[in-house]
This record gives structure tokens, sequence and C-alpha cells, in this order.
């Protein structure tokens, strides 16, 4: 086993690969994850638990963030989110946010490598490209599908990306029979419609047990480790190895330097109190908030402005996968026995997504536009009921009128959705800083977030629903609405730590190293310039795989 | 009967989130209690049960058409759930003083409490109140109150036997929480 010590900041998505290729490769590697360590069999599909009472959290009044809200008159007005909502937190725990997510997984395409480049300057954004391109980014792309876990099936369309293998390592997961209505409605309108890769696999894969269609995935941890989960797909195989060890309830506050820009202890709060543990290599991959929340809180002496911060880049140009949604309603009534029977199939998935609007005219020019998926409404029982507290005049319904749309709401119909992912520019009004006036229950200054996105990217994603709710309509649904909004999901954020081969621009280069500090690589989504019209977890596990591979060269080269 | 025989003080039985046990409340109630008492940021809150029911019963009835709040014990959660200090203060203070604020709004508009209203000037009043703007959010969260009550696995003591998902046709997904991992348990399973 090799003497070099690496210690990374965290487990989920931006972790997992460099965990298991470091401690595959016998490096000797310990993990510091802010969470407890909660095994497959602990977890259960309790919305009273999961999604009501975020048990997987903070507490906000004991972690809260504050966020920067616009006033009429364009003025900013602080506001700590213990009393205004808006949880950034999206699981204190091994496997961190990747153990709740849909894994409804894409590549980032070409394009969006260069996005500058092919598409031009979008006004009061601030686009660059990326300092490495989908070449460079595919091969590891493969890997997850292989290591971490993907099913599905690839199909020609004009936006496919570049693949090194025909097909995905696992079969597509069961299809709910909307998914033959869509593909049908999609045809007729001579619009392409492709199946949806997962991050869930359909087979056994070692100890992992196939997807079993328990109808609550999102929100929910995965009960057969079908869910590729950096905790399940990763992290279970990588602390098999005596080299490698988990340090769990372990909140990273401050990594120290020795004077000549090298980290050389990470401290961090336990419940026993303050402790730190020393190493010669740094990986931080805490969630992108997180992460420049470590690096801003690191300061000292030789970082006066924050560790990696010499250029006041730390924290600035925040992106989120984001665009707006949109629904429309089956009605069963309206088809036989046999058909509403099969819409009506718990568990089974839709499972499709719409990549030809990647591109689109607005304003007799071609512009980047992005991609829809579709999927049923969220199981979750108490979040279908509140949404049938209102009328359609807005008025509070209760008492008999109240069960009677219950009964129609849960037993007559079914919810189709669709989700828009465009572009959400990087602009100088989206970034986190510290909050100077308040801590954490930790004694800790906790993050203030500025979160504004881009007028144009509204733009684009009502161009995107209106093409969507086409879509809906064709097949059938009635009641078809969509939403194009600002606000930006807190479980899919990236950016904040940007990587680029200019260090006054940038905070890591190419590598995801840093430019100030030789010995720190940040391996989650905070490198990203821009994101891409996808949710970016596919692209945070590749690019984690991809930096995997650039410490091990460098190790097998020189002994830090 | 003295008002310490008829209340419950959650402060003092529920002093985190892990002392938080249903069964208990149930004992309680079961006692014939009418009051149940909780201090929050150090301002007693306290609600009738009696009057709770009578509000819940008009939000969520017992009809033909399906099982009402007090057959799911939303009156029950409804004690739960606002003696959990992790539940958000603005929620639990809104809930707990909703009941109280509604009845002294019956006695300035009708001069009658909730409990001498007749079923109808009951269903009336509450109409009114749902239109008032703090009385839409207070009612509002009081039936967010009975889903829970109505969509939580039995084993946490409300929706008995089911009759909430089997109303709905609701499946639940598996596995189910059982009395080692549901809430709070778990996050004694998460320290």
């Amino acid at each position: 086993m090799s003497k070099t010590k690496i210690c990374v900041i965290g487990s989920g998505a931006g972790a997992g690969p460099v965990i298991y290729e470091l401690a595959n490769a016998g490096y000797n590697v310990v993990i510091l994850e802010k969470g407890p360590w909660i095994k497959t069999k602990d977890f259960s599909k309790d919305e009273i638990g999961t999604t009501r009472r975020d048990s997987f959290t903070p507490l906000l009044k004991e972690e809260p963030y504050t966020i920067d809200y616009e006033t009429y008159n364009g003025d900013w007005q602080p506001k700590s989110n213990a009393i205004a909502g808006q949880n950034f937190w999206n699981g204190s725990l091994v496997g961190g946010s990747s153990n709740f997510m849909s894994g409804y997984f894409h590549r980032m395409k070409p394009n969006d490598f260069k996005l500058k480049t092919t598409y031009g300057n979008i006004p009061d954004s601030n686009i660059v490209d990326w300092p490495i391109n989908y070449q460079t980014l595919e091969p590891y792309y493969d890997k997850v599908e292989k290591i971490v876990g993907i099913s599905g099936k690839v199909v020609n369309h004009k936006f496919l990306e570049p693949r090194s293998s025909k097909d995905f390592p696992f079969p597509a997961l069961r299809e709910n029979y909307v998914a033959s209505m869509l593909d049908k409605a999609a045809s007729e309108m001579d619009i392409e419609i492709i199946p949806n890769p997962r991050a869930i696999i359909s087979k056994k894969k070692d100890d992992r047990n196939p997807c079993y269609l328990s109808n609550f995935c999102g929100s929910y941890a995965c009960s057969s480790d079908a869910k590729s989960s950096s905790r399940v797909a990763l992290i279970n195989d990588a602390v098999k190895k005596d080299n490698c060890r988990m340090i769990t309830n372990a909140k990273v506050f401050h990594l120290e330097t020795n004077g000549k820009g090298k980290i050389v202890k990470a401290h961090y709060h336990t419940n026993d109190g303050d402790k730190f543990i020393e190493a010669d290599l740094f990986i931080v991959a805490a969630q992108a908030i997180e992460t420049s929340r470590l690096l801003l809180l690191s300061k000292n002496i030789d970082f006066p402005n924050g560790l990696a911060n010499n250029n006041n880049q730390v924290g600035k140009n925040l992106v989120f996968s984001a665009g707006g949604i949109g629904s429309g309603i089956i009605t069963y009534n309206d088809y036989s026995k046999e058909i509403s029977n099969k819409i009506n199939e718990q568990g089974s998935f839709i499972n499709r997504s719409i990549h030809q609007f990647y591109e689109v005219d607005y304003k007799g020019k071609k512009v980047k536009g992005g991609v829809v998926d579709f999927l049923f409404e969220h199981a979750n029982p108490v979040g279908k009921a509140m949404r049938n507290k209102w009328d359609y005049d807005g008025n509070l319904v209760y008492g008999e009128e109240l069960q009677k749309k219950l009964k129609n709401y849960f037993t007559e119909q079914r919810k189709i959705k669709f989700e828009i992912f465009v572009d959400w520019q990087p602009n100088d009004n989206c970034f986190m800083e510290l909050d100077k006036s308040q801590k954490d229950k930790y004694g800790d200054l906790v993050p203030k977030l500025r979160l504004q996105n881009n007028d144009y990217d509204k733009e684009i994603g009502k161009l995107l629903a209106t093409e969507s709710k086409k879509v809906l309509k064709q097949m059938g649904c009635t009641l078809i609405y969509s939403s194009i909004g600002s606000a930006p999901p807190a479980n899919l954020q990236a950016g904040g730590c940007r990587f680029g081969n200019d260090p006054k621009t940038s905070v890591l280069d190419a590598n995801c190293k840093a430019h100030d500090v030789d010995n720190l690589y940040v391996t989650d989504g905070s490198s990203f310039p821009t994101g891409g019209s996808v949710p970016f977890t596919w692209t945070i596990y590749a690019n984690s795989f991809r930096v995997a591979d650039i410490i091990l060269k460098r190790l097998d080269d020189e002994l830090i | 009967m003295n008002k310490v025989s008829r209340s419950i003080f959650l402060k003092t039985m529920f002093t985190g989130a892990l002392a938080l046990q249903l069964p208990f409340v149930f004992s309680c109630n079961n006692q014939g209690v009418n009051d149940f008492e909780l201090t929050i940021d150090d301002n007693l809150y306290q609600v009738n049960t009696t009057d709770l029911k009578l509000v819940l019963d008009v939000l969520l009835p017992t009809t033909e058409e399906g099982p009402g709040a007090l057959d799911l014990k939303a009156d029950i959660y409804f004690m739960w759930i606002t003696a959990d200090s992790r539940v958000d203060n603005n929620r639990r203070v809104t809930l707990l003083s909703s009941i109280s604020k509604i009845n002294d709004y019956a006695i300035r508009e009708l001069k009658k409490p909730l409990q001498k209203l007749s079923k109808i000037e009951l269903q009336d009043f509450i109409k009114i109140v749902s239109i008032t703007h703090w009385g839409e959010k207070a009612l509002s969260l009081t039936l967010t109150v009975c889903f829970e009550a109505m969509f939580a696995n039995p084993v946490y003591g409300s929706n008995p036997d089911y009759i909430g998902w089997k109303w709905l046709n609701y499946q639940g997904g598996i596995p189910q929480p059982n009395k080692e991992n549901k809430y709070p348990e778990i996050l004694s399973i998460a320290l």
C-alpha cells in the first residue's frame, strides 16, 4: 500500500469516483463525510420521515443559508432561509444527494463544451468554453455507464452524442403504456422522442439487485441498491479495502496550509469536539455551494481571501440545471378498462425525452435550446393531495367537495409531467459568499447566496414548453399546463470554482487542481463553467473519474 | 376537574425529537384530555381538543365519500406534529394558535363559541374563516395535517387499518417504515 495519504471531503457523486479509483489503486484514502452512514436496510419508502420531515438534511434553524432577494426597486434584501425557506441541503449522509436522485441521466453534448464559441455570447452572462472537450470526457461517460450503472437503449437521433459503446450495459427499465402513447404522439408530429437513460440498473450487478419498480424513486433511497448512488455503486466497494476509511459525522470547516501554499490538515467538527486529519493530497467534493464555502472559510495569512481565491473567483458563477415544468392529465374514462389499467400500472416508467429542441430558432437565429424529460407525477400522496386544496378560483376546498376531488384525482386520472432543462447562463448576480453576520450551530459563517437567472433562459424555456405541451395534447391529455420559473433547483447546483486555463478568471486548472494550491483538487460540479441543458450528475461522475486518472498519473510520476 | 389533570403539558414531555412517540399522545388522549399546552420560544400555546375536533370534522368530515379527519386520527396527529421541534416553528405556532383564534373569531362575530354553534352554523362560519387571509392559511395548514394523517403508515398511529389508503386505492412503496426505522427513530440510526 502506498504511504501517500489522500483526504476526500464529501462522499456524493463528485467524490465517489475518485474514492473508488484511488482506493482500488492502493492509496491510503480517508473520507470525511458530514453526515451519517445509513445502510440500505434502514431506508424505507416513508413519506413522513423522508420528505415531510427531511430526516436526511440539517435543520435550517441550525444550519441556515442567507439568500438575497431582489426588491421591487432593484435592491437586494438578505433573508435567512430558516425564515424564508428555500433549502439548499440535499442529503447529509454517505453518498450525499445521489442517494435521492431520480437518475434521469443525460450526457452533455459536444457543443456544450464550447457554448460561447458555437452560439456566441448572451447579454448579461459570463459564458466561457470549457477547458476540455467532449472527446476528452467521452471515455469517462462510458465508464460511468459500466461501473456506476446506467440502463437504457441507444437510438439514433439528430443530437445523439458520439459514443464509444454501442449501447448501455443494462437494458431499459420496464416502461409504462404511456411511453408508447408518447411515442405515437411524437411520431405523428414528426418529433424525435427517445428512451431516457436512467442511473438505475435493470439486472443484478455484483451485490446490487435490479430495480423492483418501487414507484418511489426520486427523493428516496433505493432498497434494492439498483439506483446508482455514489454510496452503493462506488463507496461500498472502495471501503472493502483496508486502505480506505470513512469518517462519518465529520463536518470539515477549515483546510490548514503550511505557509508554502500546500494544505496539511483538514479540521472538522464532530460530536466529540473538533479534530483534524493530516494528508498529502486533499480532494473537495461537498456539492457546489458547500465546496466554495469551505474554501472561503479556510482563509489564512497565506490566503487572505480564502483558499484558492487569490483572484476572487471562488463562489462566483453558480449555475443550476433548470428550465420549467409542465403537465397534463390522462382520464381513465377516456380509455378502455384494459388500457386504463395499463396506464395506472404503478412503478413502471415513462422514460422518454426529447432532444430535438437542443437547437431552436429564436428571433431569427439558431440558438441553444434544451432537453425535455417526460415522467409521471411523483407518487408522494401528501404532495398530490396538497395540490387539491384549492379550486380554480383560488378558494380553499374542504369538506365533502375535497373528498370528491381527492377521490377523482387519486383513482380516475393520472398526471403526466414534463421537465424542461435549458442552460442557466452564469452571471454576476448568481454567486455565493460568506455572510459575515450569520453563523450556524457549529459557529461557522453561513453561505450567502444570490441566485438570479437570466431572462433569456426563461424565453428559451417558454419555447420548449410550447412544443412540449403540443405533444401532451396530441397524446390526449387535458388540463395541460406549464410554468417557466427562475427558481434554482437546490439539488442541481454547480459552478463556484470554475476550471479554466487563466488563473485570473478561474479557480481550478483544466485538471481540476487549484491554480493556487498544489495539493487541492475539486471534483464535484463546482468546476463547471456552464452545465449544458441537462441534469449534471452524469457529467459530475464522469469528470470525477477523469480527475482520478489525472491524480493517479501524477502520483505515479511523483511522490507528493 | 382541575386543569392539571385535564391537560397534557407537552412542553415537559416532549424534550426532543427522539422523545416523540405518537403512542404516548394516544394514551394521554384516551384519558379524556380537553386541552394540551405547548411552549415554543417561551410562548405558551393552549389548544382545546374539543374545538380542534370540531374544526377538523368540518374540514374533512366522515361522509359516504370517505373517511373523516377523526377516523384518520388527525386530531392526535395534530398534537404530535405541533410537539415536534424539528417541524418549522412558524408552522407549529400557526397550527397551535389557529384553533383558539378561530374560536375567538366566532365569539366576536357570532357571539358564541365554536362548541355552541349548530352543525350548519359551524360549517357556515368555517366558510367565512376560510376566506380571511389568516383563516385560509390556518385551515390550509390544518388540512395538510389531515393529509399526513391520512397517508402516514399506521405505524405512526394515524390512518388505522390503512383506511386512508384503501379509500384512495393508494398502495404505498415497499419497504414501508417499521418501528425501528420510522421517524424519529431514523434520526437515531443516523447518529
